[in-house]
């Protein structure tokens, strides 16, 4: 299963840039950025990357934005191809994800893990 | 018809800049996409229905639909924000009756023979002329990205486009 970060603008790059930072990245982790007046040419990136990669776990921005509607489209007309979308991406799923693809241990289970415990380094100290 | 709080042509219909900026600043309780293609895309109308966001319900209809249903005050006490791609679906809906008195442009993207004549704007001649006919109606059009954005005059956008 291959990664996908993307977003608008670039958040996505960003969040690869401080994954490297962290940790001596061995995986690929792929970024697709919607820039400013760029829609159509974002729609074709993002469908021939899914037409490229039968198998992706891809990381969006904002649920609802334009990224995660691209996606989710893709996926809704692509219903044999297995693609899990999290949206809301923040950088603890992104070094879990990392981990686990580093591990060879990237999964629907793993996944439902990343998602569950992305929240936990949310804290509001006061 | 005062149910209707804001009408917004936008090409990417529901998305980010409506989702979260517009349908908060707003307080709009239903988002209507009027349509004739999309209304029959049952895949276009789930991943746009994903994309509202879960305190706001949607139509997701075609024009002669939307007409009656506004007509008929199916809305009333509602507070709609009315998203169509094109000034030619809102002509259209004028000239079934509705009642549309400020047009604000968002994103238009550019196209086959569309012309850029606005940061995220871009419209064909039938498009141009349209928005023409609209102000010949009296209706006050200007575009804005997001509600922290000025409005800018859109005779102003239009003085760009070159026949």
């Amino acid at each position: 299963m291959k990664i996908l970060i993307t977003s608008h603008g670039k958040l996505a790059s960003g969040l690869l840039d401080s994954l490297q930072m962290l940790m001596n990245l061995d995986i690929d982790i792929d970024i697709i950025s919607l820039d400013q007046d760029g829609i159509e040419s974002y729609k074709q990136n993002v469908t021939n990357y899914f037409t490229a990669n039968d198998s992706v776990l891809a990381f969006v921005d904002l649920f609802g934005g334009t990224p995660f509607n691209t996606c989710y489209e893709y996926k809704c007309r692509n219903v044999d191809n297995d693609i899990h979308i999290v949206s809301g991406v923040n950088f603890p799923m992104i070094i879990q994800a990392a981990l686990h693809m580093q591990a060879n241990t990237l999964n629907e289970l793993t996944i439902k893990e990343i998602v569950e415990q992305s929240s936990e380094g949310i804290k509001w100290i006061k | 018809m005062n149910e209707i709080i804001n009408v917004r042509i936008d090409d990417r219909l529901i998305h980010g800049q409506v989702a979260t900026f517009w349908t908060n600043t707003l307080s709009v309780n239903r988002i209507m996409v009027v349509d004739d293609e999309v209304a029959v895309d049952e895949v276009t109308k789930s991943v746009l229905r994903m994309a509202a966001p879960s305190n706001v319900n949607t139509s997701i209809i075609s024009i002669n639909q939307a007409a009656q249903n506004l007509m008929a005050g199916k809305y009333k006490s509602q507070r709609l924000l009315l998203v169509v791609k094109s000034p030619i679906t809102l002509l259209n809906l004028i000239k079934l009756g509705v009642k549309i008195d400020q047009i604000c442009v968002g994103n238009m993207s550019k196209r086959d023979n569309t012309q850029h004549i606005e940061k995220s704007i871009s419209v064909t001649e039938d498009e141009y002329q349209t928005f023409k006919e609209l102000q010949k109606l009296g209706i006050e059009i200007y575009s804005q990205m997001v509600p922290s954005d000025n409005k800018t005059e859109f005779s102003e956008v239009l003085k760009e486009y070159r026949s």
